[in-house]
């Protein structure tokens, strides 16, 4: 029940979106949403901590980026880069996942940051420091409400793909690892080989929002594969809500808002970022998502003492 | 071309020295509280820049290397005792993100009270100028540097082997579990740890500043350096830690000679050759 | 009568520190064989060099006469071999029902698609684990989360997650530990109710349970097989009552 009604306010929010934010912003959020979503795939299910995710991101953005400026269309761009990120999440994953969680996380920001320099000095194609600009959008996209519908199809696939993958065995399996590793291999599940998997699909599926990324702006800055980015997507993710499938969602709207908000008034507003993130790691670990399901019980239980003093 | 290629390889020395010590910091923290710090660079960063005021303010150079550190060392006591012991219950994965989140803030911090221009510090007057050995004329400072960064190195060196807490730190990496039911207060050892790091971070941050400058972002810059290192050394092995900083110090220093693009990407071509021929670090065990 | 588990000159070096050395042991089809001896025998060890969790150095481990030696911990159940651990070892936050369905289908599943079908496709998996819940005693609990079970209950979440997947052999290590009087009779009686469908291995320390469910008892001691035989012989042997007082 409760399920339809979440749906039902996504469904709301997507159709008010452009009127309630410019439309580079909203399919902005919708972009980081797809990332958020997926990247709690391995996040919240999993329990496994990656901040690698703008490595995946980025490269989605640039190779979408460099097809698109060949003059392929969008109908080739979006799947080569998707694919290439696959490729890219196989190799990364299988390292990541040989060892300790510890290890993992050393890994994954490790390559993260290898690849951002990758981009930085390979300037004939990335353009460096600058960033791919001057990526020319698909002719039926280029007015901005037809990207951002184009977007939002595509978000929605990707959020019924997600979801398939939850309700399935596999993503019970994720759960089970998450939950207890060791038994989950005891009782014969080759952990190793599902954590590649979860972390193939959380990055396979940011790859392709990357790709969707770069026609917003018609750019793919450097900035958006660096490993900063990595720990604004994991707070996106740990903001919204890690206990819920839509819950992330939450956390882009809100990291992406205040941001927009904060960044004109004050330079060094990332401090009030990093004290908001604080004070989520310490007080709030269930995220926005928490803070509403709780509210919602907290209202059940004064409604029915209301009800049960009205029968009295 | 041989005093060219003698100077690369002190410099590269004295900058893997100065790896040496922020990584011997990492690793310890990750060795025996398990946690990677994400705050380790920012604590870098503060050692330079605590060094930079105080040499302003007092105008000795000696005065700041001296008092830096041990500021750091109280920046680390506080995001341990009021952030990192607090989240012991929750998972260690939260700790990190605290962390992070403490990184991002001293960041912005470290601009509003520094500004956003990089800044200089000249080494003390009886550091400056070169010494000439005939066949290179090589800068008293980073003499000066190789040679006392070995000797932290030796008296962390004896610290470990010679001394009980050493002992307790060394078994605290191999076994946490073990040192707990040894009754050790595990709060008292895990501060401690946490403040020898951060001295470290502070320390190489405050020695680096007559080389390298200061500038904001050298906080978020190096962390990625540490982390190259910690994989390289093998997770939790502090002896791995010294030859990987002072490897991977050497390679930057060969790639300035004949391939200056490649000084960054060097680094990462040594991660990746370990991951590939050798997983758990070249000391490593787990 | 067929040994259904083999183990041929098992050990295990550590630096130079044998932990387990030369060990021979059969457990026989249908039996429940236990593995006693004092602390830091060996007896942990042995069970992770059986179970894959550590590579032996030295001999071979057959089960029905397929040599399993070093293999992957998470082979074993698809080959009938299922392992109970000491510390109760469940998934927290996920339901009774979900902790079991999960060990059934790891049993049971056919392949990398499968993973990705609907729960409502594999109605045959989720009667069974019906029933397995019915069989000790959880129904009222199957959609409770197993951190909200008590300390017993969840003991025997455990040993249901156990026997989920159908095993041949169970390795059970240290079942009653920490348990109260009353709760380790429960499961001593749930054990003993378990040794007529499958063949057990299990360590244990409280000698009167070993004594009454045993039909072979083996002796470890610094890592070597001491004495080994029916409950009778062992209570009376002198080599055994040595090892345990020190003397050896």
């Amino acid at each position: 029940m409760k399920n339809y009604y979440t749906y039902i306010t996504l469904l709301i929010f997507l159709i008010a979106g452009p009127f309630l934010f410019s439309h580079a912003t909203i399919s902005e959020i919708i972009v980081y949403s797809i990332v958020a979503v997926a990247t709690n795939i391995m996040l919240g299910y999993t329990g496994l901590l990656s901040f690698g995710q703008a490595m995946f991101f980025g490269t989605g953005a640039y190779i979408s980026g460099l097809i698109l400026k060949a003059g392929l269309p969008i109908f080739i761009a979006i799947p080569v880069s998707t694919i290439s990120t696959f490729i890219l999440a196989s190799i990364v994953g299988y390292f990541c996942v040989q060892r300790t969680g510890l290890y993992f996380i050393c890994l994954s920001f490790a390559f993260n940051q290898m690849l951002y320099f990758i981009a930085y000095v390979w300037v004939d194609v990335t353009g460096g420091e600058d960033g791919l600009v001057a990526v020319p959008r698909p002719e039926f996209l280029t007015n901005s409400l037809s990207l951002y519908i184009f977007i939002t199809l595509i978000f929605l696939i990707c959020l019924f793909a997600l979801r398939r993958v939850i309700s399935s065995p596999l993503g019970l399996v994720f759960q089970l690892i998450r939950e207890n590793p060791s038994r989950a291999s005891s009782i014969g599940y080759n952990v190793k080989f599902f954590k590649m998997v979860s972390f193939v699909i959380a990055s396979t599926f940011t790859g392709l929002a990357g790709s969707l990324y770069v026609m917003i702006h018609s750019m793919a800055p450097i900035d958006q594969i660096h490993w900063l980015k990595s720990g604004d997507i994991i707070f996106m993710t740990l903001f919204g809500g890690v206990g819920h499938f839509l819950g992330p969602i939450l956390g882009v709207i809100g990291y992406i808002y205040l941001s927009d908000t904060f960044s004109i008034i004050w330079a060094r507003w990332p401090l009030l970022m990093g004290l908001l993130f604080a004070l989520v790691v310490l007080f709030f670990r269930g995220g926005i998502a928490e803070l509403i399901e709780n509210l919602f019980k907290k209202y059940k239980i004064f409604k029915k003492g209301v009800d049960d003093e009205k029968s009295s | 071309m041989t005093f060219l290629i003698i100077s690369q390889i002190l410099n590269g020395l004295g900058l893997g020295m100065l790896y040496a010590l922020v990584g011997v910091g990492l690793t310890l923290i990750l060795g025996v509280l398990n946690i990677p710090n994400f705050a380790h660079g920012v604590l870098y960063a503060l050692g330079a820049y605590f060094a930079y005021s105080i040499a302003s303010l007092t105008g000795s150079f000696y005065v700041a290397i001296l008092i830096a550190p041990l500021l750091v060392v109280l920046v680390g006591f506080v995001l341990e005792s009021k952030g990192v012991r607090r989240l012991y219950s929750a998972h260690h994965d939260y700790q990190l993100l605290f962390l992070f989140a403490c990184a991002l803030i001293i960041q912005e911090i470290i601009i509003i009270i520094w500004g956003t221009v990089g800044f200089s510090l000249l080494p003390p007057p009886n550091l400056s100028g070169a010494i000439d050995f005939g066949i290179i004329i090589y800068p008293k400072y980073r003499l000066a540097l190789i040679a006392f960064t070995i000797f932290i190195i030796s008296m962390l060196f004896l610290f470990f082997t010679k001394t009980n807490y050493g002992a307790i730190l060394r078994a605290g990496i191999e076994n946490r579990d073990m040192v707990k039911v040894l009754g050790i207060n595990i709060n008292k050892v895990f501060l401690f740890t946490f403040g020898l790091g951060s001295y470290l971070a502070g320390l190489a941050g405050a020695l680096a500043t007559p080389i390298f400058g200061l500038t904001p972002s050298m906080g978020m810059d190096i962390l990625p350096i540490c982390f190259v290192i910690v994989v390289i050394a093998g997770l939790g092995s502090i002896p791995g830690a010294v030859i990987a900083g002072i490897l991977i110090g050497l390679s930057q220093g060969a790639a300035t000679i004949w391939y200056p693009e490649a000084t960054n990407v060097v680094v990462y071509l040594m991660m990746g050759l370990t991951i590939i021929f050798r997983p758990q670090g070249l000391f490593g065990t787990r | 009568m067929k040994s259904l588990l083999k183990i041929e000159g098992l050990s295990k070096n550590f630096g130079g520190l044998p932990a387990v050395s030369e060990v021979d042991l059969s457990v026989k089809l249908g039996d429940i064989h236990c593995v006693i001896g004092p602390n830091g025998a060996g007896k942990s060890t042995f069970f992770n060099l059986i179970s894959g969790e550590l590579k032996p150095s030295a001999g071979n481990v057959y089960f029905k006469g397929i040599n399993i030696t070093g293999i992957s911990p998470h082979k074993l159940p698809k080959l009938g071999i299922s392992r109970c651990f000491q510390i109760t070892n469940v998934f927290p936050k996920l339901t009774i029902f979900q902790n079991i369905w999960s060990a059934v289908f790891a049993k049971s599943n056919n392949g990398i698609l499968s993973f990705l079908g609907k729960f409502k496709d594999y109605p045959e998996l989720e009667n069974h684990t019906h029933k397995i819940i019915e069989d000790v005693g959880l129904s009222h609990k199957t959609y409770a989360k197993a951190e909200e079970l008590s300390h017993g209950q969840q003991r025997m979440l455990e040993v249901a997650i156990t026997i989920a997947a159908s095993p041949e052999l169970i390795l059970l290590d240290e079942p009653t530990q920490g348990l109260a009087p009353e709760a380790t009779k429960e499961m001593t009686k749930l054990i003993k109710g378990l040794s007529g469908k499958y063949t057990i291995l299990l360590i244990e320390h409280k000698m009167h349970l070993v004594m009454e469910i045993s039909d072979l008892i083996s002796v470890l001691s610094f890592g070597k097989i001491i004495d080994e035989g029916t409950p009778e012989k062992i209570k009376n042997s002198s080599i055994v009552q040595d090892a345990y007082l020190g003397r050896r």
